[in-house]
């Protein structure tokens, strides 16, 4: 009873001085860095988890099937046959894009056919004329009708009514429907065409289908799981044939949500590692200015354990205050992403489960027993002797615990946040050797700097500056190493994000070409080029091409290489014949006279030969039109894949495609206001597919724009992060330099004398940490392009020449207001203070 | 608490030796000592004779090198720190040179804390602290901090503190050593009065000899021997 007695009075006491210690601010910094840890994480976890949820749980409405199969070429009936015969439901659908047209209007559309056994699985709602709100379907559009999204009637300018009507194909239909939710629609980042869904029969024969179509048909089934597994393993799928998975339906998708997604996750991390370093830092400052209430209460008859427990259960209710804080925080940040995202991300997210506020809330009390407890230690052994002898202090714990428990911390931090084990364990090694890199570089520093500062004839301010930062190297060291791994996050992130989105928004030449003309007929070529020069319109020239398949590679087939599961190997690969060397192509090995005069040769694109592995003189195996075909490597070819004309991997000798049905395609820039032309050549080539770019574009940057906001948001973490972690170190040594100042003035230094030492240390301070960020930040970077992003090396540049200033200024201001008092105070004021 | 005997305190060939540098340094020579319940002790002496150290262990802050102490019935050498610490929780209090206030606490909330840690059923920490502070004459200064009084009003802050919990025992290091001579008065006329309100025995280290006067016997520690002039 005793003992649960005193464990309940050390609790309130506890409390009652955390009361006190609130009001004092002294763990002002330390609840900031936490909320800030919980925030960013909680974040992060929930809006991962909101995104995986949405993902998996509804992962066979969102492939609209139990299973389901995706051909390039029409789909065999026997599947059809066996399916039903294993009382299986089906249905199928075609998907291909296409211009539909309304008078003067045109728009680039996805379409998708479906027969009467659509939808299978998922949701279609669907809004008729004149109701106010979708009704769930259960088939799609009627023959000779449509449904749309209603992004099409705003890009035709078309109102909803009963005679609305749109062209397509040659033909007209008219609009029945509103498309609200599809749930098997896939949300795509590249294909971002609104939708027009059709019936099936209507595309049976139309010209539409032509030859290079990209088209993909597919086979829809659902049923009981064993039978199911029957029908999986009775199929046998040819080479241009898979089963998909939601994974592959949302490919484009997932990589671009992913890659953003990491992009998050990593400079979360950042943001937390930095509130992290905060903790630690304000902890341990913490700590040493509560030595002599430690000696105090031990005095006045505390026990060694009371004593620890009295300032653990502070900081335990700092934190979970904190985390309180924080999750609050998580939940409008994690909202703010997924509204910023919005058009990435699918509608109407699932809440998180419980496993994700765990997660994302753990933060907070992880960084606290990582970074903060170890520092509180001290303070049990505090010798009540100190209330007699300031002097003495208790023995410091030892730097292995520290940088142990703090090691232990991070990966734990780190391994929820990314749920990416190597990724945490190199980010933890390389961490590690840039510590130790710097502080190598560190003690370079000081020594040349020391150096330089020996000279009597310098100015005492410097020369006392510089004193003051020598006496106590290891503080100093501290102090700059802190700032310059703050400032070298900053910098690595700033860079990232400047180049990746470089890497994502490639700019265009105001005239490259914005229309692709594909699927273009031998027959209909005159006639279409006669089309162009009508309309004063200039192509680059027109490249037959035939969508083929790799199948062999020397003999092997592809299956049974390491190169099986690589993504150009089980689609299409759009070839074309290697006539005159397109322009924006360079041959970077081989001879392309030889791959252009043939017989049986072929140029490959460079980047796909080195990932693939392929080599001169390889003889690589293809499949096209039911047949198959060896072509030699000859010659590769490095591309430039913005340039907006017609690129392809693979080009062949003429005498391989020669026997091959092919169509043909260009790409041409239709001028602002000359749209009327664009519509003319559709009406006319009903079978040939326009894509019209600039909607896409349009679409890609606004999308790309919401992409920067989110990952700005976290970056604004991450500065808030860098801010902590600067006021932190920066509060550590306040009054330290308040006392020195003091004395300074007692002495008789005027003001501006005192004012002008502190001036100094911090332009010592800022410069020299600066100056480590930078050599620091170079290496990281160039490990990090070369190494991990594979992206071109670039050098810091510009901030050479602007962060040293920035870093002296920022750190002056902050640290001239937190030691103003000694200009403004008499000196005998702050001296009775300490 | 005292013995049965009226003793409080009482010491035995007490020496404490430390090192410096490569010579070990003695800083208390056997020291010996016993003080009666409700008396008042001085132990004066040149600056680095040891009687800083040796209020130190008297208190049980510090253990000797060799000997014995009993304080309050209790043999402090046999004790760790954890159990000397409930020692000084039945029934110490302390008064030191540099005040030793809490800079972030109120006078108010500096003379409860002694209180909130020993925690008492009869007592109320905030009263007691009030009725304390209005007996130094602090009861319009409860809310200030420390930073916002003179030095003669932390000491006693200090004071208040020291008495707050009613302790047995008093030791007090230096307690006008960093006051001018009137407010050092004022405070040494505080400090007997509640000692004698209070009968708490009171042992003081000091190099003040008039303060020394004050008390009922003094000591002599001279290079870490304590000696007993003859009263004159």
């Amino acid at each position: 009873m005793r003992g649960r007695a005193a464990e309940v009075s050390t609790l309130l006491l506890a409390l009652r001085l955390l009361r006190r210690e609130v009001r004092s601010g002294e763990l002002t910094l330390i609840f900031l860095s936490l909320v800030l840890a919980v925030t960013v994480s909680a974040g992060i976890a929930l809006f991962s988890q909101r995104l995986d949820l949405a993902m998996e749980a509804n992962a066979n409405d969102m492939l609209g099937a139990d299973l389901r199969i995706r051909s390039s070429d029409p789909l065999s009936d026997e599947w059809l046959d066996t399916a039903r015969e294993q009382g299986l439901n089906t249905a199928r659908t075609l998907t291909l894009q296409s211009m539909v047209i309304a008078d003067c209007e045109m728009a680039l559309a996805a379409f998708k056919a479906v027969d009467d056994g659509y939808p299978l699985r998922g949701e279609l709602r669907v809004r008729g004329v004149g109701d106010s709100q979708a009704s769930l379907q259960d088939t799609g559009p009627q023959p000779g009708e449509v449904w749309v999204e209603g992004r099409v009637l705003s890009l035709l300018r078309l109102e909803f009514n009963q005679d609305t009507q749109l062209e397509l194909g040659g033909k007209p239909y008219r609009v029945t429907g509103i498309i609200e939710k599809e749930s098997d629609r896939g949300g795509n980042f590249y294909t971002l065409s609104p939708r027009v869904m059709l019936h099936w029969s209507e595309l049976e024969g139309s010209p539409m289908l032509g030859p290079g179509s990209r088209l993909a048909y597919r086979l829809l089934v659902s049923g009981d799981e064993s039978d199911i597994t029957a029908f999986r393993d009775s199929v046998e799928l040819d080479v241009n044939q898979e089963f998909e998975s939601l994974r592959d339906g949302n490919r484009a998708m997932s990589e671009s949500v992913d890659r953003a997604r990491r992009y998050l996750g990593l400079a979360a991390v950042l943001a937390v590692v930095l509130a992290s370093v905060a903790v630690a830092v304000s902890a341990r400052r913490y700590s040493e200015r509560h030595f002599d209430v430690s000696a105090l209460m031990r005095t006045f008859g505390l026990s060694r354990k009371a004593v620890l427990v009295v300032f653990l259960w502070q900081l335990l209710c700092i934190g979970l205050l904190a985390t309180l804080f924080g999750g609050l925080a998580a939940l409008f940040l994690q909202e703010s992403l997924i509204y910023m995202l919005s058009g990435l991300v699918p509608d109407g997210l699932p809440p998180a489960g419980p496993f994700a506020w765990l997660v994302g809330l753990s933060a907070g009390v992880i960084s606290l027993f990582g970074f903060g407890v170890p520092h509180l230690l001290p303070l049990s052994a505090v010798s009540p002797l100190r209330v007699l002898r300031r002097d003495i202090t208790p023995v410091p714990v030892t730097g292995w615990l520290l940088y142990g428990v703090a090691l232990v911390a991070m990966t734990t931090l780190l391994w929820l946040l990314t749920r990416d084990a190597l990724m945490s364990a190199a980010i933890i090694l390389g961490g590690a050797l840039i510590l130790v890199l710097l502080m190598a570089l560190l003690r370079g520093l000081l020594s040349l700097a020391g150096r330089a500062l020996q000279n009597r004839t310098l100015p005492l301010s410097l020369r006392f500056a510089w004193q003051h930062l020598s006496r106590d190297r290891t503080a100093t060291a501290g102090q700059l190493l802190a700032f310059a791994l703050t400032l070298m996050v900053m910098i690595v992130t700033g860079m990232l994000r400047t180049d990746l989105l470089e890497d994502w928004q490639q700019s265009l030449p105001d005239d490259a070409p914005n229309i692709f003309a594909l699927n273009i007929q031998p027959f209909d070529r005159t006639a279409f080029l006669d089309g162009l020069d009508e309309q004063g319109l200039d192509s680059v020239p027109l490249y037959p091409m035939v969508p083929m398949r790799l199948t062999a590679v020397n003999g092997t087939t592809v299956s049974e290489l390491d190169i099986a599961g690589d993504r150009s190997i089980d689609r299409d690969l759009i070839s074309s014949e290697a006539g005159e060397l397109p322009e924006n192509n360079t041959v970077t090995a081989g001879n392309w006279e030889t791959t252009h005069k043939g017989p049986g040769q072929v140029s490959v694109e460079a980047e796909l030969a080195e990932r693939l592995g392929f080599e001169l003189g390889d003889v690589l195996t293809f499949r096209a039109a039911g047949v198959n075909f060896d072509a030699q490597i000859s010659s590769l070819r490095s591309l430039d894949w913005t340039s907006m004309t017609p690129n392809f991997y693979m080009m062949l000798s003429p005498d391989l495609l020669e026997a091959l049905p092919k169509s043909y395609m260009t790409s041409f820039h239709l001028p602002g206001g000359q749209d009327a032309a664009l519509n003319q050549l559709v009406r006319n080539f009903p079978g040939i597919t326009f894509i019209d770019t600039r909607y896409l574009i349009a679409q890609v940057n606004t999308l790309l724009q919401r992409l920067i906001l989110a990952v700005e948001l976290i970056l604004v973490f991450v500065l808030i992060g860098a801010v902590l972690v600067m006021l932190s170190v920066l509060l550590t040594s306040t009054r330290e330099r308040l006392a020195e100042g003091a004395i300074l003035r007692t002495l008789g230094a005027s003001r501006v004398q005192v004012r002008r030492a502190h001036q100094v240390e911090f332009i010592l301070l800022g410069g020299l940490a600066a100056l480590l960020a930078l050599v620091g930040g170079e290496l990281l970077v160039a490990g990090l392009y070369v190494g991990v992003l594979e992206i071109p090396y670039s050098s810091l540049g510009w901030i050479w020449a602007w962060l040293i200033p920035v870093t002296i200024i920022g750190l002056m201001v902050p640290g001239s207001m937190m030691l103003r008092r000694v200009t403004s105070e008499p000196p005998l004021r702050i001296l009775r203070q300490f | 608490m005292s013995d049965k005997s009226g003793i409080s305190l009482v010491a035995e060939q007490l020496t404490k030796t430390v090192s410096s540098g490569d010579e070990p340094l003695t800083i208390l020579k056997g020291v010996r000592l016993q003080i009666k319940q409700g008396e008042s002790v001085a132990i004066t002496g040149a600056s680095g004779s040891g009687k800083s150290t040796l209020l130190g262990i008297l208190a049980g802050l510090d253990l000797p090198t060799s000997g014995t102490i009993r304080l309050l019935e209790r043999e402090l050498t046999t004790l760790d720190e954890d159990q000397r610490a409930a020692v000084r929780a039945e029934g110490v209090g302390f008064v030191f040179q540099n005040f030793q206030l809490l800079p972030g606490l109120t006078a108010l909330e500096n003379v409860m804390l002694p209180l909130e840690i020993r925690v008492r059923s009869d007592v109320r920490p905030e009263i007691e602290a009030l009725r304390l502070l209005t007996a130094v004459g602090l009861e319009n200064r409860v809310h200030h901090y420390p930073a916002q009084l003179s030095g003669g009003e932390q000491q006693r802050v200090a004071l208040a503190r020291a008495f707050a919990g009613q302790p047995q025992i008093l030791f007090a290091d230096e307690p006008t050593g960093n006051l001018d001579r009137t407010t050092g008065t004022q405070v040494e006329d505080l400090l007997f009065q509640l000692n004698e309100q209070s009968a708490t025995t009171l042992v003081l280290v000091t190099h003040d000899e008039r303060l020394a006067q004050r008390c009922q016997r003094r000591l002599q520690m001279t290079d870490g021997v304590l000696s007993e002039p003859e009263v004159q």
